[in-house]
């Protein structure tokens, strides 16, 4: 009896050690190597064009594949990507910067799909090419309005190209956190 | 027999395990962000929010809050008030966290008496002379020289090593005329209208005649109509109150239609970018600087380029901006704030408040070029130190510093909440 109550005693302490000198707080680039690439982008739901300034949602999935090559369990802590649209052959701008902060768990030696969804609008959308955006549309000689309604009416076809860039995945492992940075573009046409 | 112990051994087992991981996640301090990456701020707004990250980031890697790891929450509410009172009351009945790191003017003194009535530490980039009283906003706080102060102490520069000595004035000077001055700012926005009350009492201290504000959408990309109008006033000395994007087109226009007048700026206006967009326009202007440039030498840029290579790799390093630069300024304020909260036992809102207004000429910011910081029960105001910037031969850099409570000694009580 006495036997068996030191094992849950133990088993306590074994990983109040491991969990207390969990190394979040220590820089350890090495610990894995995760690897996160784009499966797809989806139309989740579809609205019909407002002309502006009426704001017409968009709102797009992002599906990645998370795979977590190593013997051990990784939880994703945060993710977050820059979304760009193609706005001429080759030319991207950037429209949104979606971030997740949901905890999830990937086990070891799976590869698990993970989806983001986000939100966007036609007035912010607009508002972004008017500001951050503002010298690479006046470089092409485009017109805001113009360009937003564009990709509204080509969304469900994907008839332009949907870059992910400046990707970054933190995970926590038992070996400490490890930052994942990815990238992707759809449709990924050959 | 064995069975039964066997069931309590697990049983057990699950609950010390189970007591050791709510307790290990216990020892994280919740903090929520709110940036603007896609709204009318946006060109200023997204480097912030990488430089947030990465300093986070950091400080987790360096010990968090004594031992206590940062989960930082950081959202883009596209500079829209509603959405920021929406990811608000998410931090706080959700996420409960004991702090939020705020953006805009708008957002911040909409959500005052909230975040005041909640208790809820706001550390915000809307410097705003507003919310430096702690009479009437006790829980905001600012990470930089109020835009009071600021643009009292911008023009006050002009003032004194251009106006009084820049042969270009001279003329002028000697025919004993008083310079002509007008702000060029969005009227709708409360950010870019927070000093306006401020820096026209500064003017008309110092002798100026006060032209008309001029309006500037935070989104213009063409001034022509508002260049022409402030030629026919005579405008000598130009205020820009607004985010760099209108702030360079404007500039532009007024190059291009031969204004002749001078520029002093709002430090959201006053960057790396500036030169870039502007070009030749931007020659000469004068901003302010809330600390370093991104490239310049100061103590901390090693780790600053470290983390930005870290975190975010897939942005040039030649784009990064003073912004980011403001982002590591915001938290190790919110840091140092939160450590001596945890450190007397009270991290919560009242002991972050209590942390905030303990300080006493800190020194922490120098390293990233801010000023020394203290702020005080009564008064919210982190520095009366102007840092003054100037683009020469295309390139921002601090040509001044002025120490505005030192300089108007018997004013300095007074602008409190400007």
């Amino acid at each position: 009896m006495r036997r068996l109550l030191l094992i849950p005693i133990v088993l306590a302490l074994g990983v109040w050690g491991m969990t207390g000198c969990k190394p979040g707080l220590l820089p350890t680039d090495d610990a894995g190597k995760p690897k996160i690439t784009l499966d797809r982008v989806e139309v989740m739901s579809y609205f019909p064009w407002a002309e502006l300034p009426t704001r017409t949602p968009m709102a797009l999935g992002f599906v990645w594949n998370v795979n977590n090559p190593s013997g051990y369990n990784i939880m994703l802590d945060n993710i977050k990507f820059t979304v760009s649209f193609e706005v001429a052959p080759g030319k991207y701008i950037e429209i949104a910067t979606p971030t997740y902060y949901d905890r999830i768990y990937f086990p070891s030696h799976t590869t698990s799909q993970y989806r983001m969804v986000s939100v966007m609008d036609s007035v912010t959308m607009r508002l972004t090419l008017l500001v951050a955006q503002a010298p690479k549309i006046q470089a092409l000689d485009l017109k805001a309005d113009d360009v937003v309604k564009n990709w509204y009416s080509k969304i469900g076809d994907f008839d332009f190209g949907i870059k992910m860039s400046e990707g970054m995945a933190v995970f926590s492992t038992e070996k400490g956190d490890v930052f994942v940075p990815f990238e992707g573009k759809f449709p990924n046409k050959k | 027999m064995r069975t039964r112990s066997g069931g309590f051994t697990i049983v057990l087992t699950f609950l010390i395990i189970g007591l050791t991981t709510s307790w290990v996640l216990a020892q994280e301090v919740k903090v929520g962000a709110l940036q603007d990456l896609t709204g009318a701020t946006s060109d200023v707004g997204k480097d912030e929010a990488m430089g947030v990250r990465e300093a986070v980031q950091y400080y987790n890697d360096t010990g968090g809050i004594n031992g206590k790891k940062i989960r930082l929450f950081q959202y883009d509410y596209g500079y829209r008030i509603p959405e920021a009172i929406t990811t608000y009351k998410r931090f706080r009945d959700y996420d409960k966290v004991v702090m939020v790191l705020g953006w805009g003017t708008g957002d911040t003194e909409s959500l005052s008496p909230t975040i005041n009535a909640d208790k809820m530490p706001y550390l915000s980039s809307s410097f705003s002379g507003y919310l430096c009283d702690p009479k009437k906003t006790p829980y905001n706080f600012v990470y930089g020289v109020d835009y009071s102060t600021n643009a009292r102490g911008a023009i006050t520069y002009w003032f004194e090593q251009i106006w009084k000595k820049d042969p270009k004035w001279k003329e002028l000077r000697e025919k004993g005329v008083k310079p002509k001055f007008a702000c060029f700012i969005d009227t709708a926005s409360p950010f870019a209208t927070a000093p306006s009350k401020a820096i026209k009492d500064q003017a008309v201290l110092l002798g100026f005649e006060i032209g008309p504000d001029y309006n500037i959408p935070l989104t213009a990309l063409d001034t022509k109509s508002q260049i022409i109008a402030a030629k026919n006033f005579g405008v000598n000395l130009c205020w820009h109150g607004n985010t760099t994007m209108s702030t360079s087109a404007t500039l532009k226009d007024a190059y291009a239609l031969g204004l002749g007048a001078d520029h002093i700026m709002t430090h959201w206006s006053f960057d790396e970018n500036l030169p870039r967009l502007a070009g030749r326009a931007a020659e000469g202007a004068i901003g302010l600087m809330a600390c370093a440039l991104f490239n310049e030498d100061y103590p901390a840029k090693k780790k600053v380029m470290d983390y930005a290579k870290k975190l975010n790799p897939g942005v040039p390093m030649e784009n990064r901006t003073i912004r980011a630069v403001q982002g590591w300024v915001k938290v190790t304020l919110a840091v140092e704030a939160m450590r001596r909260a945890d450190k007397a036992g009270k991290l919560n809102g009242p002991g972050i408040k209590d942390a905030f207004e303990s300080m006493r000429e800190w020194p922490g910011l120098k390293e990233f070029g801010g000023q020394l910081v203290t702020i005080t029960p009564t008064d919210h105001r982190y520095s009366s130190v102007v840092r003054v910037g100037r683009v020469i031969k295309g390139k921002p850099q601090t040509v001044a510093e002025i120490d505005m409570r030192a300089k108007f000694p018997d004013k300095w009580a007074s602008w409190l909440g400007w």
